[in-house]
C-alpha cells in the first residue's frame, strides 16, 4: 500500500499527549446530573456471623439509603464463575453478605449519600455486630472449620492433567529434585484503584454502568445475571482505565452493587475505591503453593515430573475461580521435553480477600517451580544452569507439541534464544567474576530462568475445555466514512498497553490510509462489538490484531471494486494500489477519498454493491500461541542489610510478529518491574488470626526507581503459526521469569547448602539477613501463602 | 470557610468546609480533574502540585491550607495545543503508558527544573530519588529516569549559554 508502513514501526501514540497533558477522562472523573456517593461497609472479620442494624445511619445528614444483605437477597442473583473445575464446589456471593462474613473486606452494607464525605460519615454509623468463628488461614485441603458448612471440607475445585507414567519416570531417575515453591499474595497495584458508576433510565428498564474494567461484556453478562435484566438493555462503558494488570477483569461485586444501589434510590451513583480499600476490595494475584518433584537422568535429561499446585482462593471465589491455579497446574512442565508427567490442583478456601487474575495468571508461579528445580537440578548433577536447560529445551522441528498437560506449544527457537541471552551477559565471563567476587567475601550470584507465556487467549473451544466459561473470540468492525477516515470499533479496551495504537496501525496498513487518519473505538457494549473476554490472556495484538487485519482487507476488497469501476477499468484485478488511491493499467488514479465519496453518494456503484464502507470478522483462534524467553541477572546482596541489588537483566524474548515494538519494550521492562517486585519486595500476609496486614500503601512496597536495573533486550521474532498476523502477546511476560531469575541468582550469591530461603518469594532483605545472620528462620514446614 | 488562592494563575474564592482537601477542592469544586488520587495517603505522587513552586501532595494538604497561595496544577503546565517540553521529552521516551501518574511525575520534574535553573546540579542518584516520590506502575521507571536525565541536562546547558 501507499502510506509508510506502520507495522513494525513504533508510533508512540495519539492519545499519549492528552494524557500527558492531565486530559484523560478516568472513572471519578466524570459525574452525571444528581450523582450520589455510595460508600461500602466491609468487614473487619475474617469470618463471623452479623447481625446489622443500619438505622442510625439511615438518619444521618443526606444520607439517601443505606442498604443491607436481606435488600439485595431475595431479588438478585449471586455472582457468576468464570472458570469451573472438573470437580468444584458451589460458593454462591451475593453483592452483600446476610449472615456470614468470610473475609475482611467482605461488603455488608452500602450507604448512598449527597457527598463522599457524609457517605463515610454514615457509614460509620452503621452497627455490625459480630460472632467471631475461628478463621481459616492456612490454605490447606483438611483445615477447619469450614467455610460453606453444606461442603464436606474447605476445597474448592480439583483438576489434573496426566501423560506417561511420572511415577516409574521418578522411580528410575538418576536424580530427584523435590521442592515447595511459594508465591505469597500480591497486589496489582494499579494507580487508579477501581471505581463504578451507574444509572437507570427513567422506567428503571435500562441501566448505564461505567466501570474500569478490562471487560465490558463480561460486565454486562454479569448485571445482566445478577440483576436480572436482559442483556440487550445494559450498556456499560468503559472510561480511560488508570492501569489494571488482571486485576480489573471479570467482573466485580461492586458492579451489581452501585447499579443495585442506583435503582433503589431512582438516581445516578457513583462508588469510588479507596486505597485502604484496594487492598482487601480487588482481588489479590498468587497465593501459590507448588510441590514439584523433578527426575533428571545422569546427563541431565528430565525424566519426570510431578507436581501438586495448592491454590488459596480465598473466601469467595466468583469471577476466575481456580482458574490461576489450572493454569499453574498446565504450565508447570515449562518449555521442556517431559513425556512422564502428572500435575494436579487443588484449591481451597480460606477467610482471605478472593484470589484473581493478575500479570501472568498461573504463570509465573509456575515458572518459578520449574526453574527453581532446574537450577537444583544442574547443581545436583554438576552442570552448568544454561547446559541443563539447554539439553531439555524443546527445538524448533519439534514444534507444535502438545505438552503433558495438553498445551499445544505452537513455535519458537527456545535455544537459540536462550544462547542468545547467554553471549549478551558473556556467561562464563559473569559466573567467573562472581565467583572472583564471593571468594573476595562479595555476595554476588548470576542466575538464568526460561520461561513460557500462553497468549492469543483463547480459542473458544480449548478455553470451554479448560473450564472457562465465556468464549474467545473477537471482532472488529472497521469503517470508512465519506471522507476517508477510518473508525476501528473493537470490545478490547486500552489500559496503558497502547492497544489503540496498535489496532489503528494495522488498519492503517491494510486500508492504506496514514496513521492519523485512523480512530479506535474502545469501552462501550453498545457500540462495540462482542468480545468474550475483553483485554487479558494478552490477545490485544494476536487476536483483535488480527481480527482489524481481516476486517480492514476486507474493506480494501470493497473499495478495489469500487475503484476499479470508477476507472472503467477492463480488468479489475490489473488495478493497483498506489500512493493514496488505486490506478489501472494506463496510469490513470483515483483517491482513496473519491471512492469513499462514491461509495457514500451511491450514484455509480459497481452492480450488487451496497453503499457505503464497512466491514466486519470475528476472529476464534485456532490454538493458544506460546510467547517465550529467557533471562538471566546479576545479583549483590548486601551483607549489612540483607538488601538485594539486581545489577544486570538480560532479558530474551520473542512475542512473534512485534506489531510495535516499543510498545512491545515497554509491556516487558513494565511487567519486569513488576516481577521483580513480587519477588523481592511486595506480599500480602495474614496474621495468624486472619487479619490483613496490609490495608494501606505505607505498608506496601512496590519498586522504586532505584531498584530497577536497566533492562538489556534481546529478542527473536518466530511467527505463531496460529495468529493470523503471526503476533502473540507480550503482556505478562516481563513479569513471569523475574522471581525465577532472581531467585535463582540470589540462590548462586549465597552458594548455601539450603534453597530454602529462595524457594519462597519475596525474598525479602529481612529473611535473607536472617539467614545471613544465622539464624535458621525457615525450618518450621510453613503453609500458610 | 472562605479561602482566597491563585490557581493556573487565577484568582479563586470559595468557601470550603474545613475538612475538605486540597486535591478535592482542585477536582470537584474547579473541575481540575488531572490531579488525579492514587492512594489519598501521600505515597503515590500522583496528585502533586505546586504550591508556592514547592510540589506537594494535593491529598494531604487541605484546601484551606491553600489560603493564600498559588497553586499550579497539571492544568497550569500545560499547553492548549502543543505538549510542554516535559511532556513531549514523556512522550518520546514512552515514559507514560496508562497515564495515570503522569501529572505527578509532570510537575515533580518541573519543579526539579526549576531548581536546576536556579543553579543546582543533581548526581543522578538524586534525581532517582527525587522521582521516587511518585510511583509508576506501568514503565519499570527506566523511559521517566531517562526522560528526566535528557530534561535536566538540557537545561543545564542552556543555563551555560
Amino acid at each position: 500500500m501507499s502510506a509508510p508502513r506502520q507495522v513494525g514501526a513504533g508510533p508512540p501514540g495519539l492519545h499519549l499527549q492528552r494524557l500527558a497533558a492531565g486530559g484523560g477522562r478516568y472513572l471519578a472523573d466524570e459525574y452525571s446530573a444528581g450523582e450520589l456517593h455510595l460508600v461500602v461497609v466491609r468487614s473487619r472479620e475474617p469470618h463471623a456471623r452479623i447481625s446489622v442494624d443500619p438505622r442510625r445511619a439511615r438518619a444521618a445528614p443526606g444520607v439517601h439509603a443505606v442498604l443491607v444483605g436481606a435488600d439485595v437477597r431475595g431479588v438478585t442473583e449471586p455472582m457468576g464463575m468464570m472458570w469451573n473445575a472438573q470437580i468444584q464446589a458451589y460458593a454462591p456471593t451475593w453483592c452483600l453478605a446476610t449472615d456470614k462474613v468470610r473475609y475482611v473486606g467482605e461488603p455488608i452494607a452500602a450507604v448512598v449519600a449527597d457527598d463522599a464525605y457524609q457517605a463515610e460519615d454514615a457509614a460509620e454509623l452503621v452497627d455490625v455486630r459480630y460472632e467471631r468463628l475461628p478463621a481459616v488461614v492456612d490454605a490447606c485441603r483438611d483445615n477447619q472449620p469450614l467455610l460453606y458448612e453444606d461442603w464436606p471440607d474447605n476445597v474448592f475445585g480439583r483438576n489434573r492433567f496426566e501423560a506417561g507414567d511420572a511415577a516409574t519416570a521418578l522411580g528410575d531417575a538418576a536424580v530427584v529434585v523435590s521442592g515447595r515453591y511459594t508465591n505469597s499474595r500480591v497486589a496489582g497495584l494499579s494507580l487508579e484503584a477501581r471505581g463504578v458508576r451507574a444509572g437507570w433510565d427513567i422506567t428503571g428498564e435500562s441501566v448505564t454502568v461505567w466501570s474500569s474494567t478490562q471487560s465490558p461484556h463480561q460486565v454486562r453478562s454479569s448485571l445482566s445475571a445478577t440483576l436480572r435484566v436482559p442483556v440487550s438493555r445494559v450498556r456499560v462503558l468503559c472510561p480511560d482505565v488508570g492501569g489494571a494488570f488482571g486485576n480489573k477483569a471479570c467482573a466485580y461485586i461492586e458492579e451489581t452493587l452501585v447499579a443495585f444501589a442506583a435503582r433503589a434510590v431512582r438516581r445516578p451513583v457513583r462508588w469510588i475505591e479507596s486505597r485502604s480499600e484496594a487492598f482487601v476490595a480487588t482481588v489479590h494475584g498468587r497465593g501459590t503453593v507448588v510441590d514439584l518433584e523433578l527426575g533428571f537422568t545422569a546427563d541431565g535429561a528430565i525424566s519426570g515430573l510431578r507436581s501438586n499446585v495448592l491454590l488459596d482462593c480465598g473466601a469467595t471465589p466468583y469471577m476466575v475461580g481456580c482458574g490461576t491455579g489450572m493454569v499453574t497446574a498446565a504450565t508447570v512442565l515449562g518449555p521442556y521435553r517431559i513425556p512422564d508427567a502428572l500435575s494436579e490442583l487443588v484449591a481451597v478456601v480460606t477467610n482471605k480477600t478472593p484470589i484473581g487474575a493478575y500479570r501472568g495468571f498461573g504463570m509465573p508461579e509456575a515458572t518459578f517451580a520449574i526453574e527453581r528445580a532446574m537450577d537444583e537440578g544442574a547443581r545436583r548433577l554438576g552442570i552448568d544452569p544454561i547446559e541443563i536447560r539447554r539439553r531439555n529445551l524443546l527445538r524448533p522441528d519439534e514444534l507444535p507439541y502438545w505438552t503433558a498437560a495438553m498445551m499445544c506449544l505452537d513455535s519458537g527457537r527456545y535455544s537459540e534464544l536462550l544462547d542468545l541471552v547467554a553471549a549478551q551477559i558473556d556467561w562464563p565471563r559473569t559466573q567467573r567474576e562472581a565467583g572472583e567476587a564471593r571468594h573476595d567475601g562479595r555476595l554476588v550470584g548470576v542466575g538464568v530462568a526460561c520461561y513460557l507465556e500462553a497468549t492469543n487467549f483463547g480459542p473458544s473451544l480449548t478455553a470451554a475445555m479448560m473450564g472457562i466459561n465465556s468464549p474467545g473470540h473477537d471482532r472488529a468492525v472497521v469503517r470508512m466514512d465519506e471522507s476517508g477516515l477510518v473508525t476501528v470499533l473493537t470490545g478490547q479496551i486500552p489500559m496503558g498497553q497502547g492497544l489503540e495504537t496498535v489496532l489503528a496501525q494495522v488498519a492503517a496498513d491494510e486500508l492504506g490510509v496514514p496513521l492519523e487518519s485512523v480512530s479506535v473505538i474502545c469501552g462501550d457494549t453498545l457500540a462495540c462489538p462482542y468480545t468474550g473476554y475483553g483485554s487479558g490472556g494478552s490477545r490485544g495484538a494476536g487476536v483483535a490484531g488480527s481480527a482489524v487485519m481481516m476486517a480492514s482487507r476486507r474493506l480494501r476488497e470493497r473499495m478495489h471494486g469500487i475503484a476499479a469501476h470508477l476507472l472503467e477499468a477492463a480488468d479489475p484485478s490489473a488495478v493497483r494500489d498506489v500512493e493514496g488511491g488505486f490506478a489501472d493499467e494506463s496510469g490513470c488514479t483515483v483517491t482513496v477519498s473519491a471512492v469513499a465519496e462514491s461509495a457514500y453518494q451511491a450514484r455509480d456503484l459497481p452492480p450488487e454493491t451496497e453503499p457505503g464502507l464497512e466491514s466486519s470478522y470475528t476472529y476464534d483462534p485456532q490454538a493458544f500461541a506460546f510467547a517465550y524467553g529467557a533471562v538471566a541477572a546479576v545479583v549483590e546482596i548486601d551483607r549489612d542489610t540483607g538488601a538485594v541489588s539486581v545489577q544486570r537483566l538480560v532479558f530474551g524474548h520473542d512475542c512473534g510478529v512485534q506489531l510495535n515494538p516499543a510498545n512491545v519494550a515497554g509491556q516487558i521492562i513494565g511487567g519486569a518491574a513488576q516481577g521483580l517486585g513480587a519477588a523481592l519486595y511486595e506480599q500480602l500476609p495474614y496474621t495468624t488470626d486472619g487479619h490483613p496486614v496490609v490495608e494501606s500503601l505505607w505498608d506496601y512496597f512496590p519498586p522504586l526507581p532505584a531498584n530497577m536495573p536497566a533492562v538489556e533486550l534481546v529478542h527473536l521474532e518466530t511467527p505463531s503459526p496460529f495468529s493470523l498476523n503471526g503476533a502473540k502477546g507480550c503482556g505478562e511476560s516481563g513479569a513471569i521469569p523475574l522471581p525465577a531469575v532472581l531467585a535463582n541468582a540470589i540462590r548462586d550469591a549465597l552458594d548455601s547448602e539450603s534453597s530454602e530461603v529462595v524457594d519462597t518469594i519475596p525474598i525479602t532483605a529481612e529473611r535473607l539477613l536472617a539467614v545471613l545472620d544465622g539464624e535458621n528462620t525457615t525450618t518450621q514446614p510453613r503453609e500458610t501463602v | 470557610m472562605t479561602i482566597e488562592l491563585r490557581v493556573n494563575g487565577r484568582r479563586t474564592r470559595a468557601d470550603v468546609p474545613a475538612r475538605m482537601s486540597l486535591a478535592d477542592f482542585l477536582r470537584e469544586r474547579l473541575g481540575l480533574t488531572g490531579t488525579h488520587i492514587g492512594c489519598g495517603q501521600g505515597l503515590c505522587g500522583s496528585c502533586n502540585v505546586l504550591l508556592d513552586s514547592r510540589s506537594v501532595r494535593a491529598c494531604l494538604t487541605l484546601a484551606v491550607q491553600a489560603d493564600g497561595s498559588d497553586v499550579v496544577t497539571i492544568e497550569g503546565l500545560s499547553h492548549s495545543a502543543e505538549p510542554s517540553a516535559v511532556q513531549d521529552c514523556l512522550i518520546r521516551h514512552r515514559a507514560l503508558q496508562c497515564g495515570f501518574c503522569t501529572p505527578g511525575f509532570v510537575v515533580l520534574i518541573e519543579e526539579l527544573l526549576a531548581e536546576v535553573d536556579a543553579g543546582a546540579r543533581p548526581t543522578p542518584a538524586e534525581l532517582r530519588d527525587r522521582l521516587a516520590a511518585s510511583l509508576c506502575r506501568c514503565t519499570g521507571y527506566a523511559p521517566i529516569v531517562a526522560a528526566a536525565e535528557e530534561l535536566v541536562a538540557a537545561k543545564i546547558v542552556e543555563r551555560s549559554r
